[in-house]
């Protein structure tokens, strides 16, 4: 590399490349986004024979409608008559509280206007797969009202009896015309004020030639009953006044839900024109929108209270605002000529980074032809985006809560929207985050009933909140925000999903056992702090409000730097969530309260170790280990020999806390128990020019290492020979160390001959040869050069993302569960799990177990491994540090993608049906992608992704703990046949485990041993000398540690038959490589009772019994 | 299960594996023919070649099996390639020998003949003995009520097979370096 001599204007000139290149990837990206938009648009059209075939529902409907009498001008007694008679049975949808005695008349007459709104209306309604609605306004008469109807719920009742009234009447009516359909009740966005009438197609028993039946279409319509524009002076329902009174001391709070429900209504008509006009001025509006609607369903938004409020009307609003201003001065953010992606992009931008709920908000005019937007200084502590014009918050609807999420979400999008370097459409439109336990961290479930707080629920929190549940959750919300503070980024509360349909007999749906859900998105680096500290000792008003906040749990401590604080201890056995959660609810909602937790299931499912069973992200296990580790370094550098040691590079998951079982002193029966090392020498020019008498030489310095430790020190040593590490190298040997405190190394030794050799071995072989010698020099390189790699971006990684550690040991615990541990490199298997905390999207970075398990299964489920490359970042996040040269060096680049992609060609190119490479996984420590998935074999690759598929299926439906054993349970009956394997002695101490039933002060330490290699659990050995003596007829699988058996002591070897093998007769020849028999003069056949006989026969004392199931 | 005696010019030769507390009695079959190599012509061969050999098998194995189908057939010794591939990694078509591909010169020149997996040679003390064998095998596979021989192998098996230690002798090991390096050091020289 060149010396750079003046460093300042060398990096002014990459700066200013780096900009250059990354505009035009931009305006690239934009180019190939533009296509998939156009085409993915195209597929979102509604279909045309469908939009025919329901504008004729449309227009009869409209003649029914328009039939309908004029109504008497009841009483309410008169009103519950009529309906009583009635045959329908209607009820009417009074929202609560039920008028009891009401001064003015309920009427139904003619509406004034009946016309098609929302986004069919607009034409920019796209396919569903659950269907469309189309809302269809039907505006009362202004006749009907009187001006002051705006307060006390007066318009609602009037409405209630006209929604009622309608409803009866097509319910005869429609059958008369040939429509036939159901007619429901529906609550407009989960609005309890707001009723309206729902209309399915059914198929009638006995059809009639003239009936309209829409059911193919999956279109349903919604009849929304508003109410005239400007019916009501719309500043006295400002956002900040009380229309509900009531009679208190108090002052009377302001009722802004109830407010903009009341304004919401009467704009149905007017918000369709006002769309409509931007339509017309803006050429990609439309397709922008499109655009827009699918990604707020992918991200499960909607207008619906419970979908956070945000849906595809208020981001049509918001853009249109944004097309005529939204900056600071009046300045237009998006411009009429953008493109579909541009105007899109710019309203994504727009969400992630101006603040609309705490800093300002945004406001517009909604006049056509002289609209404007200005963004405002000052909010108002609830997202705003005002029309002056109607006096309407178009963001009623949403909450801090739902607008933080929103906001989060958008700016996620964001990030993906910028990379220059991958290609993210599919995680921006295609890939779906709607399965709430994949979209949050934890979810934590109250049953409603459980919570009991109907007394709190008075007069006044029932105009503010309208409904108890509304209620509810806000005091939730703001228990767990303020009791979890920095340990959670974000908290989400809302009540199960419910149907907002009802049946029109009813004045309102039935009670359901509802749950409130608690969806966290937690901090990593906080979430687990076992001290909740508070206010200094001295600071009396604010130690007065935590006290008052924690109760008996706020204690006075004092801490290393001198300080007296108030704090919170919480229990080590337990995740500090929970037991937060558990305390804040039982002191503040009440003692019988019930909360369920998806996070301790999945912890539980982590082997215990012997040494202690504290819940920590990070057990100290691993640090006792790299302790001990860091010792035995620096007692090997100091050892005199011919040749100095120039650095010892640690490859082991134990090392870089990725193990499933945690590193216990003396577990020897642990098959990990020993640490790999590569030890390098300093160059030299005296090693042989042969790689067998390198070996040899490599040994003599093992040898020699072997002798001082036994004479010099408390360490004991042995060598032992490896055959399988680097094939047809039968000379290789390595090192095991015993440290003093138990802890097992073993070391191999590397020297810069090696590499040299092994290619210099490439280019002297044979056209035939070839293949096989470069897979020889790739297994050399997984084992000592690849594993350092891989070892050193792990290990620096998974300090980074505190829960990544836990999720690859529960990933790889449940991998073993399912028999396909062994078959796997843990490095894969580590890059695998890597994947959901470096490119987490359409999810975030995990911070709990649940989370970065449940994506990885999720990921594994839908990758496509024979068309789709994987490709790591594994740079650590420094966008944020800002440090741009770090950015530009560690981050991956373009070129280096661009070569990853070629080579992942390259290997589709010479196995185009993926039979011999499945993974292709790769990252700047390994650009041929193949390094770490050699070898592996199809069979276990699609098992992956069909267990993936199981696994997420099941979890998708419920989320309790037998589902979650369902999950770590294998599928013996998927194999050939199936060895119970019970081993002589109980290897779940020996591994350093806590059996199940076992307590702590029960085991007794663990004796200490000088040759580790006899006490190791037998099954891996067995099943890898199956591997390697019938691997070309059978795939054999194990569980690798027969100590996290449920009593330690048995295990399984299945093993499935190649059909192509065991399938087909073969040619007489002399190397056939397997048990065989004869069938005819020249045929041979698969021997399956000599191949099981010989199988049991290695096994002897270890097999217990053997299912056949198809042998 | 086939009554076949003869495939491509080899001689089928079943043994018994026997029943076992968790298999049925099974046959498993072996193909041999006298074994011919460029260097040893039909006339001076004493061995026979067999293919699809148990796995593990060690000379004792065998010679207790030649010993039961006739008393004077006694083995001398066995060579064999058993298949072992634990990663697929291996091309037992292929003979690759990393010495040669990394230093020719240094490549000992004592041609090694390989046995294809899966087979063996069994060489027997003399060519009367191997003639007694492979006669006594083709008359048992005429007979209309055959007893095959029982295989049964000596390796050790289970527990002790996969718990055994792994530790190496120091002292062995040194003294084989020692002389693998001495070798290596005269190749070198001779070289020179």
């Amino acid at each position: 590399v060149e010396v750079v001599k003046r460093p300042q204007k060398r990096v002014q000139l990459l700066a200013q490349d780096v900009q250059a290149a990354r505009e035009t990837a931009e305006l690239f990206k934009s180019n190939i986004f533009k296509l998939q938009i156009d085409e993915l648009v195209k597929e979102l059209r509604l279909k045309e024979a469908h939009c025919k075939l329901i504008e004729r529902v449309l227009h009869r409907l409209y003649e029914v409608v328009q039939q309908i009498p004029q109504s008497e001008a009841f009483s309410l007694e008169q009103a519950e008559k009529h309906f009583a008679k009635s045959k329908n049975k209607v009820a009417i949808p009074f929202p609560d509280p039920k008028p009891t005695a009401i001064n003015y008349a309920l009427q139904y007459q003619a509406p004034s206007d009946v016309s098609l709104v929302g986004s069919f209306g607009l034409k920019t309604g796209i396919q569903q797969p659950d269907g469309m609605a189309i809302d269809v306004a039907v505006t009362m008469p202004k006749s009907l009202f009187q001006p002051k109807d705006y307060l006390n719920y007066k318009a609602l009742y009037k409405r209630a009896f006209y929604v009622a009234y309608l409803a009866d009447q097509l319910i005869t009516l429609t059958a008369k015309h040939h429509l036939p359909v159901r007619i429901s009740y529906e609550y407009v966005n989960g609005d309890r004020l707001c009723p309206s009438i729902r209309i399915d197609s059914i198929s009638p028993d006995k059809k009639h030639p003239d009936d309209l039946v829409f059911q193919d279409t999956k279109f349903k319509i919604r009849l929304l009953v508003g109410l005239e524009y400007g019916l009501f002076e719309s500043k006295k329902l400002l956002p900040d006044r009380n229309c509900i009174r009531i009679q208190t001391e108090d002052e009377l709070p302001p009722t802004p839900l109830y407010n903009a429900s009341i304004l919401s209504s009467t704009t149905y008509k007017y918000y369709l024109k006002y769309l409509y006009a931007t339509k017309k001025s803006t050429e990609a509006f439309r397709d922008a929108t499109a655009l827009g609607k699918l990604w707020l369903k992918q991200h499960g938004l909607g207008s619906h209270f419970n979908k956070g409020g945000f849906g595809h009307f208020e981001l049509a609003m918001l853009m249109s605002a944004l097309l005529n201003g939204g900056g600071e001065s009046g300045n237009k953010i998006l411009l009429h000529g953008y493109s579909s992606y541009q105007l899109f992009k710019g309203t994504i931008k727009y969400l992630a980074t101006q603040d609309l709920l705490k800093d300002g908000y945004l406001s517009f005019t909604s006049t056509i032809g002289d609209g404007s937007s200005v963004y405002k200084k000052g909010g108002f502590n609830v997202p705003t985006l005002f029309d002056k014009t109607t006096k309407i918050n178009i963001f009623w609807k949403m909450t801090p809560s739902s607008y933080l999420l929103l906001k989060k979400q958008a700016a996620e999008t964001l990030d993906l929207l910028n990379d220059v370097v991958q290609d993210r459409f599919r995680q921006i439109f295609i890939l779906k985050n709607t399965q709430k336990y994949l979209h949050y961290d934890t979810l934590v479930s109250v049953p409603l009933k459980t919570l009991d707080q109907h007394d709190k629920f008075g007069s006044i929190e029932r105009i503010m909140f309208l409904t108890y549940e509304n209620f509810v959750t806000s005091k939730i919300y703001r228990l767990v925000t303020r009791a979890l503070g920095e340990r959670a980024n974000q908290v989400a509360v809302s009540v199960s999903a419910t149907e907002d349909r009802w049946s029109v007999q009813k004045r309102h749906p039935e009670p359901e056992d509802k749950s409130v859900e608690i969806g966290l998105f937690l901090n990593a680096s906080e979430s687990e702090n076992k001290v909740t500290k508070g206010p200094l000792h001295e600071d009396e008003e604010n130690a007065v409000k935590f006290r008052s906040f924690w109760g008996s749990k706020a204690q006075v401590r004092r801490y290393k730097d001198g300080n007296i604080q108030y704090s919170c201890l919480w229990p080590a056995n337990e995740l500090a969530v929970v037991s937060i959660l558990n305390y804040v609810f039982e002191l503040h909602i009440g003692p019988n309260v019930r909360l369920e937790y998806s996070s301790s299931k999945f912890w539980k499912m982590l082997p215990v170790p012997l040494t202690s069973n504290a819940v920590q992200l990070i057990p100290p296990n691993f640090q006792s280990l790299k302790t001990s580790y860091n010792e035995l370094c620096k007692v090997l550098n100091d050892i005199e020999l011919p040749l100095a040691i120039k650095s010892i590079l640690p490859a082991s998951p134990a090392l870089r806390n990725t193990s499933t079982i945690l590193p216990v002193p003396l577990a020897v029966g642990n098959p990990d128990f020993f640490n790999e090392s590569i030890i390098q020498f300093e160059t030299s020019t005296k090693w042989p020019d042969e790689l067998l008498a390198l070996e040899q030489t490599k040994t003599a310095f093992l040898l020699k290492i072997n002798q001082h430790l036994a004479e010099n020190t408390e360490y004991k040593s042995y060598l032992e020979k490896d055959e399988t590490s680097v094939p047809y190298n039968s000379q290789i040997k390595t090192l095991n160390i015993i440290s003093p405190d138990g802890y097992g190394f073993r070391f191999y030794v590397l020297t810069e001959r090696d590499e040299v050799l092994y290619l210099r071995a490439i280019e002297n072989s044979s056209e035939k040869q070839k293949k096989t010698v470069s897979d020889i020099y790739l297994a050399f390189n997984q084992k000592y050069m690849g594993s350092v790699k891989h070892h050193r971006a792990i290990a620096s990684l998974s300090t980074h993302f505190p829960l990544y550690s836990a999720t690859v040991r529960l990933f790889k615990r449940w991998l073993d569960a399912q028999l396909l541990l062994s078959h796997f490199s843990d490095e894969l298997v580590e890059l695998l799990v890597m994947k959901v905390f470096v490119d987490p999207a359409p999810y975030s970075v995990p911070s709990s177990i649940e989370s970065g398990f449940l994506r990885t299964l999720q990921f594994l489920s839908q990758w496509n491994w024979k068309e789709d490359p994987l490709v790591l970042d594994l740079a650590k996040d420094l966008e944020k540090s800002g440090n741009y040269i770090d950015l530009i060096s560690d981050k991956l680049t373009v070129q280096s993608y661009q070569a990853m992609l070629g080579n992942f060609a390259k290997v589709r190119k010479e196995d185009p049906q993926a039979l011999k490479t499945q993974f292709f996984v790769a990252s700047k420590e390994d650009l041929s992608g193949r390094l770490w998935s050699l070898g592996l074999s199809l069979p276990i690759a699609t098992r992956l992704t069909a267990l993936s598929k199981a696994a997420v299926n099941a979890v998708s439906k419920s989320l309790d703990s037998r589902t979650l054993k369902l999950v770590f349970t294998p599928a013996l009956k998927d194999y050939d046949f199936v060895l119970r394997i019970k081993t002589p002695t109980e290897y779940a101490s020996k591994t350093g485990l806590l059996l199940e039933n076992k307590f702590k002060n029960l085991v007794s330490a663990l004796p200490a041993v000088d040759d580790a290699s006899g006490e190791q659990d037998p099954v891996g050995a067995y099943c890898r000398e199956l591997r390697a003596r019938f691997g070309n007829v059978l795939v054999v699988s194990c569980g690798k540690y027969t100590g996290l058996s449920q009593n330690g002591q048995t295990n399984v070897v299945a093993g499935l038959l190649n059909p192509v093998v065991a399938g087909s007769k073969k040619k007489f020849r002399v190397n056939l490589g397997y048990d065989v028999e004869p069938i005819d003069d020249d045929q041979l056949q698969l021997n399956r009772a000599a191949l099981l006989a010989q199988i049991v026969h290695l096994g002897s004392d270890l097999v217990e019994s053997v299912d056949l199931n198809r042998v | 299960m086939s009554s076949q005696s003869q495939i491509k010019g080899y001689t089928v030769f079943p043994v018994v594996f026997e029943a076992s507390k968790h298999t049925k009695k099974a046959l498993h079959y072996m193909f041999i023919k006298k074994h011919v190599t460029k260097s040893v012509p039909e006339a001076q061969s004493r061995s026979l070649f067999v293919v699809n050999i148990p796995v593990g098998s060690t000379v004792k194995d065998v010679r207790k099996v030649f010993g039961a189908v006739a008393t004077g057939a006694i083995v001398e010794s066995l060579e064999t390639n058993d298949y072992f591939d634990e990663r697929n990694l291996i091309n037992y078509e292929l003979d690759i020998d990393l010495t040669k591909l990394t230093n020719e010169e240094m490549t000992n020149t004592e041609e090694k003949s390989r046995v294809p997996v899966g087979c063996a040679v069994v060489t027997f003390v003399d060519k009367p003995a191997m003639n007694l064998a492979l006669s006594a095998i083709r008359k048992l596979m005429a007979a209309s009520n055959p007893k095959y021989p029982v295989w049964k192998p000596e390796y050790t098996t289970g527990s002790k097979r996969y718990a055994a230690s792994k530790k190496l002798d120091p002292i062995q090991l040194a003294q084989q370096v020692e002389q693998a390096m001495v070798e290596f050091q005269q190749r070198e020289q001779e070289l020179k």
